[in-house]
């Protein structure tokens, strides 16, 4: 019973990360296609561009393009758990990799949001501390998912010792 | 500089937990004492204006209570687990305890969010299926942290395991 419920549990978000990914990719095309349709407009010589597209466009391409390097990671890490590979090195680097792609896309999300306004001069200390603080939610995940790795990493030199002992 | 990255993570996440728990704790403590004073004190200097809606405000308190004992739980747990992080204790069985108790208080928290918002917030009537599946959607998000944190648990079972496989051979 209990290793039916364990199969479960790394099935169900192996199918998880599977469909967040795609999801991701089709969030991307998205983004990249509103790009190229105001390049296309500025080209043919409209006017007035809809500006809300480039922010639109900006952001899903910006968010997709984090999204999916993090659940490719998330899709490869379940893979190694599906296969019982709890502390190999691939699975210490996939943890890793996904507390630093969380802890950039904080740091992409502070400098897109800083660049909508007009001016950096007009940026008062309230609307930074706002915006840092708003933002930064993913750096706080990135942070625990890196030190949530350190576990991994522990576990990986106790399963090296172990198989080097006859 | 690696080292340093994850010994400062390691101690943000100790300082984090604190934080969150009296944060949480604080908040929780004032709601409900808020909601106490809305349905036990104020109905009796001002008559309460129908029935149905003083039913609903005793429903809405007594599950509110439910859902923010869970939240207390969780977060008590996952301090727990985050400060044995923090002192470099990573596989124990109090952990793989603290884990599994975590995981199973968000898979209790989702139903409790489900069973709030669809017994509270609509008339079944007026709920389309559109409606219905991204409200369900949303609620799951806690199921798929709790099924997350019960897998971490199934990790940390294989560590101990291989703790004290470790310690047995010399």
């Amino acid at each position: 019973m209990k290793k039916i419920f364990d199969q479960f549990t790394i099935s169900f978000l192996g199918i998880v990360a599977d469909v967040m990914f795609y999801l991701f990719s089709g969030w991307l095309l998205i983004g990249v296609v509103m790009i190229l349709y105001l390049f296309f407009l500025n080209f043919t010589g409209v006017s007035n561009p809809p500006i809300r597209f480039l922010n639109t466009g900006v952001m899903s391409f910006l968010y997709a393009s984090f999204g999916i390097f993090i659940f490719y990671q998330l899709k490869l890490f379940m893979k190694n758990m599906s296969r019982k590979n709890y502390f190999s090195r691939d699975t210490v680097l996939r943890v890793r990799l996904v507390g630093f792609g969380l802890i950039a896309l904080s740091i992409a999300e502070i400098v897109v949001n800083i660049s909508y306004f007009p001016k950096l001069s007009s940026l008062a200390f309230g609307d930074l501390m706002r915006l840092l603080l708003f933002n930064l939610k993913f750096a706080i995940v990135g942070l625990i998912v890196l030190g949530i790795s350190n576990a991994f990493c522990y576990g990986k030199s106790l399963q090296e010792e172990n198989s080097l002992t006859i | 500089m690696k080292k340093g990255t994850y010994n400062l993570s390691l101690s943000f996440v100790g300082v984090l937990a604190d934080i969150t728990w009296y944060l949480y704790a604080g908040w929780c403590v004032i709601c409900l004492l808020i909601m106490l004073f809305s349905i036990v004190i104020l109905p009796k200097f001002t008559p309460p204006p129908s029935v149905p809606l003083h039913i609903l405000n005793k429903a809405k308190f007594f599950l509110s209570i439910i859902n923010y004992s869970v939240g207390i739980f969780i977060l008590y747990n996952l301090r727990l687990f985050f400060k044995n992080i923090s002192r470099q204790v990573y596989f124990s069985n109090d952990n793989f305890k603290r884990v599994k108790m975590v995981g199973f208080g968000f898979l209790i928290i989702s139903l409790f969010e489900t069973v709030i918002f669809f017994s509270l917030s609509h008339n079944w009537g007026s709920l389309e299926y559109g409606n219905f599946s991204i409200q369900f959607i949303f609620r799951l998000k806690f199921a798929i942290l709790g099924v997350l944190v019960l897998a971490l648990s199934r990790v940390i079972s294989s560590g101990m395991a291989l703790r004290e496989e470790n310690s047995l051979t010399i």
